[in-house]
């Protein structure tokens, strides 16, 4: 019985070119059905683990295991089990929310009626119902993000990885999105998620990692490192373990 | 089967929403076939019906020499004075 949805051991990256790694994370463990926040300063190193948890970046050395499976080996296996949502709109702006849903379910092995039924069943839960069939393009900031979150899910995933999904919406659809990641998470679908948004650390999160320079600095439950840290809030806990310098001038 | 199928639904869709990807698809190379057929045509007349004026001067009663100078004219460049 495997019980890490994330195992990391070792774990180094360098881009091309760079002399020092960019990214060096000895051990990390991801239980299945958790709710886990990378949170980190911008070039902190969030995206490039989340990249490399996915396969999109290939590592150098150590390994990440998805369920068991080698990541960097099992690239076809892995696919089937995990989303991405990522921090960047994923979707082709000309089509409608069906149409995208419709072309990324098919690419996630799907047949036509389940991608209708669960593509009637998201659009009715991010309130995407009405513009179904209007362009992408013409939408909002925030119904953007939830046509990303959409296709992320579309395949119902057992572990779905989120890069600051977000990213300048507005209240409404933050809690939208907030309440749908957690109704995901009681349906058994472990959640890795990165942001900026310091609150939602408590709002979503059983346990949060702090990373900076490529490096964890402290994981584990807000209330604990709050607790060993002797901080009252995750801002003043964030700071006195990132510094206060920019990180990516 | 059905990745292509789904790819090449989608592709078109994106196509067929995109007016100015259309026109530079479609309209573009017809433009510009239009505009080098012409531009080369009028170069081509130019030349033809500009020739260049020899005067031809042959002392030589031999079969070669009459061959050159059949060449020459069928050349079609030049206007040969003799």
């Amino acid at each position: 019985m495997i019980s890490s949805a994330v195992s990391i051991q070792n774990l180094v990256f360098k881009y091309p070119g760079q002399a020092d790694a960019c990214l060096e994370i000895p051990g990390l463990e991801v239980e299945a059905g958790e709710r886990f926040g990378l949170f980190g300063p911008n070039g902190a190193g969030k995206t490039t683990l989340m990249n490399c948890m996915t396969g999109l970046l290939n590592y150098h050395q150590g390994n990440i295991k998805l369920f068991g499976h080698e990541v960097k080996t099992n690239r076809k296996t892995i696919k089937k089990f995990f989303g991405f949502v990522p921090q960047d709109f994923s979707f082709y702006g000309e089509l409608s929310p069906r149409e995208n849903l419709a072309f990324f379910g098919a690419w996630s092995g799907m047949k036509k009626q389940e991608i209708k039924k669960k593509s009637d069943e998201l659009f009715e839960i991010l309130g995407l119902a009405d513009v179904q069939n209007k362009q992408v393009q013409k939408f909002s900031g925030g119904m953007k993000r939830r046509v990303n979150l959409a296709i992320g899910v579309i395949h119902t995933p057992r572990i779905l990885f989120l890069d600051e999904p977000t990213v300048g919406v507005d209240v409404h659809t933050r809690q939208a999105i907030i309440s749908y990641l957690k109704d995901l998470n009681k349906n058994g679908t472990t959640l890795i998620y990165t942001s900026h948004q310091l609150s939602e650390a408590e709002e979503l999160c059983d346990r949060i990692a702090l990373i900076d320079k490529g490096k964890i600095l402290a994981h584990d439950s807000l209330h604990q490192l709050l607790s060993d840290h002797r901080e009252e809030g995750l801002e003043g806990l964030f700071i006195s373990l990132t510094g206060k310098t920019y990180r990516d001038s | 089967m059905y990745k292509l199928r789904a790819t090449i639904i989608k592709d078109l869709q994106v196509l067929t929403r995109d007016k100015i990807g259309l026109i530079f698809m479609f309209v573009m190379p017809i433009v510009l076939a239009i505009v080098i057929t012409s531009t080369q045509n009028s170069t081509f007349e130019l030349v033809n019906k500009n020739k260049v004026p020899v005067l031809l001067c042959n002392k030589d009663n031999g079969e070669s020499s009459k061959q050159l100078v059949n060449a020459i004219e069928k050349v079609g460049m030049f206007e040969v004075k003799k």
